[in-house]
């Protein structure tokens, strides 16, 4: 299997793990500047014998493991795959211009299929909204994790009018159609961060500039 | 669809039917909204069936459109029966297109078909055209930054500069007793008198290092380091280095170069997508420094050419010779280049001041001229 670089906490001893670069240099360079995950990604394999190995994600929240199967593909936003196994296949996908710039997704989403398990990482809990065909459902920005291939979504304003949804606090928002599944994370790492950041102080400065 | 062996076109064909139907792979969606099960599915008889089952969607009852979050599949949706087939397979549209001809169903596939095909090329263009505008942002950026920074300095109040100058300068703990010391205020006290009208006040500092070099901070506070005062000969040449750093401040080269990292940063954010998500600043800035490594942020040779210049005129005005800067970079390079490769950290200033030959020839005709110049009463 395979797990994002420093994701492990504890492992048998039987276990072997190695820094590899998924899909090669470009692949790794190619995931790592434009997706938002790790250059090296880490190997652990069960050469010696059968273990288990304690993986954890460094933002806190849930994990939740999907099961690709039935062909199904998977979109996972960037930064929030934590582990696959080995036959999953992994690719960076862009997204249209407006979704990548308002999603919160990034404009890189890792794509993947194949078959086996993933996990992917969230901040505060993970919840599965499956949306029946033919229906739609709004997440807003920033809360989007991960969704099955057949869906799509594109943005839209939040509110019925542009005035609402600045209003309200919502601004933008991801309208999904079904038939598929999307997850969400309960909180919003970017909020959380704006909110930190009134604590914390500002380093670097001009001193950094001059260098 | 059945498989005919035809041996004489236009005469009566020997039609075998072998039982066989293509099948697709796709998965099936109902109104529940569960995961979907993966099916096989069959297209015969004005139906879309389902293999293994009896479910079966005449042709009239689906609506077929392209979707997917990278549009490269297809959904077959019947409301009536409100269940949705979802597929990549696009010999299934094919097969569709070609057993629903004359339908809408058909003339929905085939448009399908056209579009997911279509897909590709429209990604390429969309693509190149991305690319395109964020290197033509990126490279009009880069190509603004200098007389973008030139003008934005010109706005700034050079109080502030000095205050600037005094934050980013670490002067408390600088040897201010020395005999190096003495000997540089010395000749700054002869070169500042020459100044007119200048709203820096300038203070030299002496650096214990091994390293041969100097440097100016925006507002008049320059540092010369131990080592660069020791390797001058005498006089001339130390105060040529220190009005050419003198020439620096005049010119305002600090502040300038400062905006222009500042731009650099805004052009590379521009460019890389910006600071967002936990740990991309960091990213950011090791992008910043390798950018910072690769221009080599020392001054442009424009701007040593003014500083030589300024310097020159004051050296000259303070009763310097004048050719002691070039002296003092020629002997150095001699030096270094007799030391061997090992050397080059210490004389740090010849490769942030390399003496070319064009800028020496420069020099000496200014000096050619300024001594013209003083001579003629």
């Amino acid at each position: 299997m395979r797990a994002e670089a420093g994701a492990m906490v504890a492992k048998s001893p039987k276990l072997h793990i190695r820094g590899k670069m998924w899909g090669g240099f470009f692949g790794a360079m190619k995931r790592s500047v434009l997706g938002g995950e790790t250059f090296f990604f880490q190997e652990i394999s069960a050469e010696d014998g059968n273990g288990d190995v304690l993986l954890a994600p460094s933002l806190i929240g849930d994990v939740k493991v999907i099961s690709l199967a039935d062909g199904q593909d998977y979109y996972v936003q960037s930064g929030c795959l934590l582990a696959a196994l080995d036959h999953v296949e992994m690719g960076t996908k862009a997204q249209k211009l407006t979704a990548g710039l308002f999603s919160g997704a990034g404009f890189f989403v890792l794509h993947l299929k194949g078959s086996g398990h993933f996990v992917i990482s969230a901040f505060g809990a993970i919840m599965e909204i499956p949306i029946p065909a033919g229906q739609e459902y709004i997440v807003d920005n920033g809360h989007v994790v991960a969704w099955s291939g057949d869906t799509e979504y594109h943005m839209v304003k939040a509110g019925k009018t542009w005035w609402s949804s600045m209003t309200s606090g919502e601004g933008l928002a991801c309208k999904f159609q079904g038939p598929g599944k999307v997850w969400i994370q309960t909180r919003n790492p970017r909020a959380f961060g704006a909110w930190v950041g009134q604590f914390a102080t500002r380093r670097g400065g001009l001193a950094s500039l001059i260098g | 669809m059945g498989r005919s062996i035809c041996h004489t076109p236009g005469r009566t064909c020997i039609t075998h039917r072998i039982n066989h139907v293509d099948k697709y792979q796709a998965r099936f969606y109902d109104s529940s909204g569960n995961a979907p099960d993966q099916v096989q599915v069959q297209v015969e008889s004005g139906k879309v069936s389902i293999c293994g089952t009896t479910f079966g969607i005449p042709f009239e009852e689906l609506r077929l459109e392209v979707g997917g979050h990278d549009g490269d599949r297809f959904k077959l949706s019947s409301e009536k029966q409100n269940v949705t087939i979802v597929s990549e397979d696009r010999t299934f549209l094919h097969a569709l297109s070609a057993a629903a001809r004359g339908t809408e169903l058909g003339k929905q596939a085939a448009q399908a078909d056209h579009k997911i095909v279509k897909r590709g090329s429209h990604k390429a263009r969309y693509w190149s055209i991305v690319v395109g505008v964020v290197l033509a942002v990126g490279i009009t950026g880069y190509l603004i930054l200098d007389p973008m920074s030139a003008a934005i300095a010109t706005m700034i109040d050079p109080k502030f500069e000095i205050k600037l100058g005094e934050m980013l300068a670490r002067t408390d703990k600088l040897d201010k007793k020395s005999e190096n010391y003495l000997r540089v205020t010395g000749i700054a006290q002869k070169l500042t008198a020459q100044l007119e009208k200048c709203p820096y006040k300038f203070q030299f500092f002496v650096k214990k290092d091994k390293e041969v070099n100097a440097c100016a901070y925006p507002g008049g506070i320059i540092i010369i380091n131990s080592a660069l005062i020791e390797k001058a000969k005498n006089d001339d040449e130390l105060a040529g280095v220190m009005a050419h750093e003198i020439g620096h401040v005049i010119h305002r080269h600090t502040l300038k170069q400062a905006l222009h990292n500042c731009g650099l940063i805004t052009c590379l954010s521009l460019v890389s997508g910006g600071v967002s998500g936990p740990g991309e600043a960091e990213k950011l800035e090791t992008v910043f420094a390798l950018a910072q490594k690769l221009e080599s942020l020392n001054f442009s040779r424009a701007q040593e050419t003014d500083a030589d210049i300024t310097g020159l005129e004051l050296e000259v005005k303070a009763g310097y010779s004048g050719e002691g800067i070039v002296n003092f970079f020629k002997r150095l390079e001699r030096e270094e280049n007799t030391l061997g490769p090992g050397s080059a950290r210490l004389f740090s200033v010849l490769s942030t001041h390399p003496m070319s030959a064009d800028r020496a020839a420069k020099i000496e005709a200014e000096l050619k001229r300024l001594k013209q110049t003083s001579g003629q009463p």
